[in-house]
Order: structure tokens, then C-alpha cells, then sequence
């Protein structure tokens, strides 16, 4: 082999390694422990799904969470696996033991990441629960295989590239609404960062008097959130905070810092706010650091979001509150 | 001349991958930055190891592998997209289980100086694969008949026939290959294997 071939082998290679770098640096970040470690062991409620109530969150790690809306009962992007792709292991155990769950009518999934769509968690819930309804937007069918429950693909189209707010279906007597999401599709990291495949979304869940915002994985932009705010009487948003690197200022666009987490919860007036989509994954640092600056910035009374102190939820994994 | 093929290579894949990672806004999908990268990426070759022997004597020789899919049929596609799909193929409809017709043409960076076979070859064959774990994702494998088109110097023969199978990890994205040759010359080869799509 020439010393040309060579060098044409090793600029491929390293294109190929520029073009996932973001998706390798997590890798690197976490071999150590994905090898020789295993998730904290964490408390888990008996009984998830209650008798009466008008709104429950349940936080089972990273964005999964379980909601009940009267006598629905559904999940934001289930993931009960051990390790994220097969290789990141997650640093707390899922907050619920699946088996205790009795009731579920929906599964919603955002987007089609790694982190968020577990093939092996919805082919369980699927044999457990056949009737419940897997609900999700244009551009995740390409990652999913058939699946033994209804599968629902929701036009986004008009909420990611129009007027922020999409078409709503109802599905068994709810109604949901994709709304606006700054995130990409795909799976496999060159098809999410670089050829930004569709596939992102948010839900706003309209049933009986209760409105629950989900906003999946995004970005911050102010209008299309205050868009939101002004179209919904939002009672529970739940809203994802970093990974960042400048977490008290606006930075990386795929996900909202800590400060773009209040910001965001501001827009859309919701009454109360739980964050996610921290703890779980050591992406660059501290997996609590987002979490951590968003409650300094917080208390911080010159930052301006003093009016929304006692109404971000904070829950430990396996924690589940109730709102009547 | 190459010079100028690796500069332009380069800066196409660097424009067209990394760039979009940045803080641009935009969430718009990118079918000219897709078709374009995709089809560099499947200019990356699998590596390999493949055997060079007769009566005498025995060696492995180094290769490089190119892996096309003229066709796949997935059995686990789910009703919003096609199971059949041509040349770029979805990882998540092949590695959940399904049957694939392959080219890969190969070369071998010297000589088969024992067995007298040609440097280029072309394997082609057919595979099914089978999810193991994650429904596949994790991990898959495959199992596969393959005909190699070769030329032999020194016996006139023009190829063989093989049994081939896989393991693949990360989305079938990665994975080894081995096949058994039917033929005492070139009787096994290993391999890496990288298909971006």
C-alpha cells in the first residue's frame, strides 16, 4: 500500500471523526465508567398510577417521565436501558420498576435519539400494554421498526417550520398538539448533526381541564415559545435543562442552558415546571451541573426570574407529585 | 493529480459535516449535504485479512473491502416506510431482521504470489440478517452465500463460491466478517465491516 493511499485512508477517517466529534466526546467522556461502573440504586414507588387525581408526574431518570392526566396514563420517551446506544452507561437506575405499572394509554416520543427512544423499552411496553397507542413525529418512522401497538405519526411540518403550533389530533378523547422544537432527527450522529434529518417535536396534551406541555429536546428561540404560551393555559410543562457548557448564559443550540430553561418557562406561562434531561447521562461534566446553576440562577434575586421560584418541581428519580 | 483529489475530498466532507454542527438556527434537513456525504462515506473501505495458499506454502494478505447494497427487503419495517430499499439503506430496517443482496469489490494490496489469483476480485452473494440484542441494534448478525469473481493465472479458474457470516454493533454500522471459500487457495477471509447507510 503507497504512503498516498495512506494519507487518502487517514483524511477520510478523520472527516468522518470531525463530523461526529460531538457524539464521540460524550463516548470518550464516559468509557471509564461505562465499563467498570454500574447505576445508583434508587427508591421506586409502588403504586404509580393513582385513583383521582387531575395531573401526576412521576421522574424515572434522564426525560423519561410518567404522567397521569386524569385516567390517562402515559410516558414521555420511555428508556429503561442499562446504557444509552449500548455503551453510555446512565448513572441512576430508572426511577419505576416497570412491572408495578398497571395502567398505560399512550407512549409520546420527541425525537428519535438515542437517549430517548429505547427499542427494547417500548417492544416491553408494547407486550405489556398492546392497545396503548405509540404516538410520535414526521421523520421518526424512519428509526422505528413495526411495533405490535398502533403506531401514530403526527404531522410537525407546520409547528417546526410555520406557525410554531402544529395540527391536533385527538387520540381516545385526548387532544394533542405538536408544538415547536429546536432539535434534529436522526440516530446514528452524522445524520443528526449534519444531515439534520427531521424528526423533532413537542406535545401539549389537552384532556378534560388539564394541559401538560412536554417540549421533547430543543433549543431555545423566544417566539415560537411565547407563541406557545399564548396559544395554551399550560398547568404542567416539563422541560428539559442542558447539557451545557455556558449553562448561565445562551449557548449550544440543540439544548436550553439552565438560563434558557427559565427563560423558556416563562414564555409559556406554564403554572408549574419540572426539569428533566439532566442526572441521568454524563454528556461533558457534572450529569447535575445544569440542574445546579439553573437553581443558582433561580435564587439569584438580579436574573430576573424571581416570580418563579416555588413553581419549578424539582424531583428526584423515582419521584413521583401529584397536582389536584 | 491526488494531491488535488484528497484537497477537494476533504474540504467537501469538512464544509458539508462539521459545519452544520455549529450555532447556526436551522432545522431545516439537508438533502444535498446528505446524498453528497453519504456517498463519500461509502468510499471508506472495510479492512480485511484474506488467505494465499498452495501445496506448499501459506500467507494472509492484507485487503480492502467496499460494501454496496443493491438491495434490501426489511422484515420488520414499520407501516409508514417501504421494507425494500436500494442502496442506501436505512440502519434500523436492516439490522432489525432482513435479506440483502451485496456487492463488495475487493482488492488485496499485493499479489497472490502461492494461490495465482488476481488482486481485484468481486464478491457478490446474498445475507439475511437476524437481530440479537436491542432488537438488533447492539448487536445483529448475519449468515450469507457469496460467489467471488477472481481470476486465477495459474489454474484458469475464474472464482469460487463461499459461505459468509457476520456480527455487526452500534446500529449494524460496524461490525467483522468471515467467510469460508470453497476453493483450497483462498480459504478464509476476516474482515472488518463499516456501511454509514
Amino acid at each position: 500500500m503507497t504512503l498516498k493511499t495512506i494519507k487518502i485512508i487517514a483524511y477520510i477517517f478523520f472527516s468522518v471523526l470531525f463530523s461526529s466529534c460531538g457524539y464521540l466526546n460524550i463516548m470518550l467522556n464516559n468509557v471509564g465508567d461505562s465499563i467498570s461502573s454500574n447505576p445508583v440504586k434508587v427508591d421506586k414507588v409502588d403504586n404509580p398510577v393513582k385513583d383521582s387525581v387531575k395531573i401526576s408526574a412521576l421522574w424515572v431518570g434522564h426525560s423519561t417521565t410518567l404522567v397521569q392526566i386524569y385516567d390517562k396514563v402515559l410516558f414521555f420517551d420511555p428508556f429503561f436501558n442499562k446504557r444509552f446506544g449500548g455503551l453510555l452507561m446512565r448513572q441512576y437506575e430508572p426511577g419505576l420498576d416497570p412491572e408495578k405499572l398497571s395502567k398505560l394509554d399512550y407512549i409520546f416520543i420527541s425525537h428519535p435519539h438515542m437517549d430517548h427512544l429505547s427499542f427494547s423499552t417500548i417492544d416491553y411496553f408494547a407486550d405489556r400494554f398492546p392497545k396503548a397507542k405509540l404516538v410520535f413525529p414526521e421523520g421518526v418512522e424512519n428509526y422505528m421498526p413495526g411495533f405490535d401497538l398502533e403506531m401514530i405519526r403526527l404531522e410537525n411540518y407546520d409547528s417546526q417550520h410555520g406557525d410554531f403550533v402544529g395540527k391536533s389530533v385527538v387520540i381516545d378523547g385526548m387532544k394533542v398538539t405538536p408544538v415547536y422544537a429546536l432539535h434534529s432527527g436522526g440516530r446514528y450522529a452524522i445524520d443528526v448533526y449534519s444531515w439534520l434529518e427531521q424528526g423533532a417535536t413537542g406535545y401539549v396534551l389537552e384532556y378534560k381541564d388539564a394541559v401538560v406541555y412536554y417540549a421533547g429536546d430543543t433549543g431555545y428561540r423566544s417566539d415560537a415559545f411565547k407563541k406557545i404560551g399564548d396559544t395554551f393555559n399550560i398547568d404542567l410543562a416539563i422541560i428539559p435543562v442542558g447539557p451545557c457548557r455556558n449553562c448561565d448564559s445562551s449557548s449550544f443550540w440543540h439544548h436550553t442552558t439552565s438560563f434558557e430553561t427559565l427563560k423558556l418557562f416563562q414564555d409559556v406561562k406554564a403554572k408549574y415546571m419540572i426539569p428533566v434531561h439532566y442526572g441521568a447521562a454524563r454528556y461533558m461534566s457534572d450529569p447535575n451541573r445544569p440542574l445546579d446553576i439553573m437553581m443558582q440562577i433561580l435564587e439569584d434575586p438580579d436574573k430576573g426570574f424571581s416570580d418563579l421560584r416555588g413553581r419549578v418541581k424539582v424531583l428526584g428519580v423515582g419521584e413521583q407529585i401529584v397536582f389536584n | 493529480m491526488i494531491n488535488k483529489v484528497v484537497k477537494i475530498f476533504f474540504c467537501v466532507v469538512f464544509l458539508y459535516s462539521g459545519v452544520s454542527y455549529s450555532q447556526v438556527k436551522d432545522t431545516r434537513s439537508k438533502p444535498f449535504t446528505k446524498y453528497s456525504t453519504w456517498l463519500l462515506l461509502q468510499a471508506i473501505p472495510s479492512p480485511g485479512i484474506i488467505s494465499d495458499a498452495n501445496d506448499d506454502n501459506a500467507r494472509v494478505q492484507f485487503s480492502l473491502k467496499w460494501q454496496i447494497t443493491p438491495l434490501n427487503i426489511s422484515f420488520k419495517a414499520n407501516k409508514y416506510v417501504s421494507p425494500v430499499q436500494f442502496f442506501m439503506i436505512n440502519p434500523v430496517r436492516r439490522f432489525t431482521g432482513s435479506a440483502e443482496l451485496f456487492i463488495q469489490p475487493e482488492v488485496v494490496t499485493s499479489s497472490f504470489k502461492y494461490s495465482g489469483f488476481d488482486r481485484f476480485g468481486l464478491n457478490t452473494g446474498a445475507r439475511v440478517i437476524i437481530p440479537v440484542q436491542e432488537m438488533g441494534e447492539n448487536i445483529a448478525v448475519s449468515l450469507g452465500g457469496k460467489y467471488t469473481f477472481r481470476k486465477n493465472t495459474f489454474s484458469g479458474d475464474n472464482g469460487y463460491a463461499g459461505v459468509e457470516s457476520g456480527v455487526y454493533f452500534i446500529g449494524g454500522l460496524f461490525g467483522l466478517q468471515f467467510t469460508k471459500n470453497f476453493n483450497a487457495n483462498n480459504l478464509y477471509s476476516a474482515s472488518f465491516y463499516f456501511k454509514y447507510y
